[in-house]
């Protein structure tokens, strides 16, 4: 067990740091750097002498295996350096106003995607071939179908501009983190409900389901003692796609209801090349992933006793 | 989940063998026939069937079917809602949405089938590499796949985007990028298992060159599932093409695609909703249709399925 853990985590370092190797070369194999010196019309103006400061300041005129090696060991220490899109702030600082920001975000959606998500799921199956589990198949594939923005502007427009019941954008207040908690758990919601329906029909067919009914327990009991413990422990291994999914939508639902959290920051960043940032970011994120997966797969075996870890 | 190899077609399984005299009573079918009559049968399918098959066909013919030039601007008529005239009004631009729509179709079709051939190329050759030589090869390639599975798909394609610019080249080799991973996987998992078989054993035995084993047994039971990964990766790619010509780096304007008239219409969402919402409607519709497909094709195409 030990020493799968150890493996595990040897495995998923090697994988962050194969991220942060690639995107830096992405980076720095780029035409055009961030200060506009190719620019045709701006570039030329800039002395040549002005030039090599910046390279200077920002450390570009060093070999580029020399700027990974100088990255990465002020990255360990948490500095990833001065954004370039806002030259007076730290890529650290920036990250350390807006993630607080995001996590409550991805937080609050995370919760209820799961709860409605099983709740729903479980709905269907108990309900199977009825027209309650066709109502909540359809709500899911639509939440499936239906991508994050659009489902954004159909919100803003039916939500916020016709019936007026929230502001379009922004955060802090109750009012204001409806709508953009809605559009971001919607799609994982309607996952984990398709996922849930198909374990729970799995387990209901099973033959000890079948014993717990012989018996003369009655359906509620073996519903929720026998089929819902069961039928959950897989859906635990699909909280991985769910954070995947998540942070796709946060992108989204940051940039369009303006709040500032890390998935609007780092859009502006990638549509202005702010490499520090988009470096950081693109850490943060893959850390959060890469860790998260190595924890549901532990959490699985601590879940499931009949999952052996070679 | 759906990367995982799933068994060979061909081949009956152990506990199919007890229905086989059965199946001697049936006219003799192949795959493909049992695969689409089971398709048939799927009516949400043949619905995901009828959108694509009207979109190709929207795309395809695109310039006579639209009403007005796309990218012809008409400033006497900016931002006009609905009419009989402009079926889905007008954009900043004057230009008529219905027709950037229609034409929409064949710039979102071009990403997604070209884009999937992209990635089957890369995919397959990778997959077979690390299937048929094993060894160094073979680990090399399954660990850069373990990096790019890790890696958030989406994130990724933001990073090439924004890095190597905006543009439909770029965007289809980000996306090829990006997605060849599960191919390959997915082609080496069932190569590893077919070579084992006792039926490719079997066709050795009775002397079948190497030509007629990959021609006659290999390549029909890889086909199966890299048709499903691509009927998922077409609306993947298209989903993953607005969403990038959404935030703005994706597509360059004025090309129509749904993404940047979703673009165009956010900022002018409170007043001028029309503009964003028909875009959005289709696109939604279109990935739907895809869902449809892509959920009856994997069924049919699944040997494991219990013929009922």
């Amino acid at each position: 067990m030990w020493k799968y853990i150890v493996r595990r985590i040897g495995e998923s370092l090697f994988i962050l740091l194969a991220i942060s190797v690639i995107t830096f070369g992405i980076a720095k194999a780029t035409p055009g750097g961030p200060f506009g010196f190719d620019d045709p019309d701006s570039g030329a103006r800039i002395p040549e002498v002005m030039r090599a400061r910046y390279r200077e300041i920002y450390g570009l005129d060093k070999p580029v295996p020399v700027q990974y090696l100088n990255w990465l060991t002020a990255a360990m220490r948490g500095d990833f350096g001065v954004s370039f899109g806002s030259r007076n702030q730290n890529v650290s600082d920036i990250i350390s106003r807006t993630w607080p920001i995001s996590a409550q975000l991805g937080l609050i959606a995370t919760a209820l995607a799961l709860m409605f998500g099983i709740t729903l799921g479980i709905i269907a199956a108990v309900n199977q071939n009825t027209i309650i589990d066709y109502m909540t198949m359809f709500i899911s594939v639509v939440g499936t179908t239906i991508p994050t923005f659009v489902l954004a502007i159909i919100a803003i427009v039916l939500f916020s501009v016709q019936l007026r019941w929230f502001p379009v954008s922004g955060w802090g207040s109750v009012d204001r983190m409806i709508l953009p908690v809605f559009v971001l758990m919607l799609g994982p919601m309607a996952g984990v409900a398709r996922y849930t329906r198909t374990s729970m029909l799995e387990v209901i067919n099973l033959d000890f389901v079948r014993t717990a009914y012989a018996k003369g327990l009655t359906r509620r009991v073996v519903i929720m003692k026998h089929v819902i413990r069961n039928a959950l422990i897989p859906v635990v291994t699909i909280t991985g796609p769910i954070l995947a999914g998540l942070l796709t939508g946060s992108f989204f639902v940051e940039t369009m209801f303006t709040v500032p959290g890390m998935g609007g920051a780092f859009i502006s960043a990638a549509a202005t090349r702010d490499y520090p940032m988009i470096m950081a970011n693109t850490m943060i994120y893959a850390a959060l992933i890469v860790f998260l997966n190595l924890g549901v797969d532990l959490a699985y075996g601590v879940i499931d006793p009949r999952i052996r870890f070679d | 989940m759906e990367n995982l190899p799933t068994a060979s077609a061909t081949q009956p399984d152990a506990e199919n063998l007890k229905a086989a005299p059965l199946e001697k009573l049936r006219a003799q079918t192949s795959l493909w026939q049992d695969a689409f009559r089971r398709l048939r049968r799927n009516k949400a399918s043949m619905l995901g069937l009828l959108i694509i098959a009207l979109l190709i066909f929207m795309g395809v013919f695109a310039d006579v079917l639209a009403p007005y030039d796309p990218y012809k601007a008409d400033f006497a008529s900016v931002r006009q809602a609905p009419s009989a005239k402009h079926l889905m009004g007008t954009d900043k631009q004057g230009r008529d949405i219905l027709s950037r729509i229609i034409h929409g179709a064949r710039v979102s079709l071009a990403v997604g089938f070209l884009s999937q051939l992209l990635v089957a190329t890369v995919g397959i050759l990778a997959g077979a590499m690390a299937g048929y030589y094993g060894g160094n090869v073979d680990s090399i390639i399954m660990r850069l796949t373990d990096v790019f599975y890790a890696f958030p798909t989406f994130l990724f394609l933001i990073i090439l985007m924004a890095a190597f610019g905006r543009g439909f080249i770029n965007l289809l080799v980000a996306l090829a990028f990006t997605a060849w991973v599960g191919l390959a996987r997915l082609v080496r998992g069932q190569m590893l298992q077919i070579k084992q078989r006792e039926f490719i054993e079997a066709a050795r035995s009775l002397g079948a060159s190497d030509a007629r084993i990959i021609g006659r047994h290999l390549i029909p039971n890889l086909l199966g599932p890299i048709i499903v990964s691509f009927s998922f990766g077409i609306p993947g790619a298209i989903l993953a093409e607005t969403g990038l010509s959404f935030l703005g780096i994706g597509l360059v304007p004025p090309t129509p695609s749904w993404g940047i008239m979703l673009n165009d219409g956010f900022a002018v969402l409170r007043s001028y909703p029309h503009m964003a919402l028909f875009p959005g409607i289709v696109l939604a519709l279109t990935q739907l249709a895809f869902l449809f497909l892509g959920d009856g094709l994997r069924d049919a195409l699944d040997p494991r399925m219990t013929h009922k």
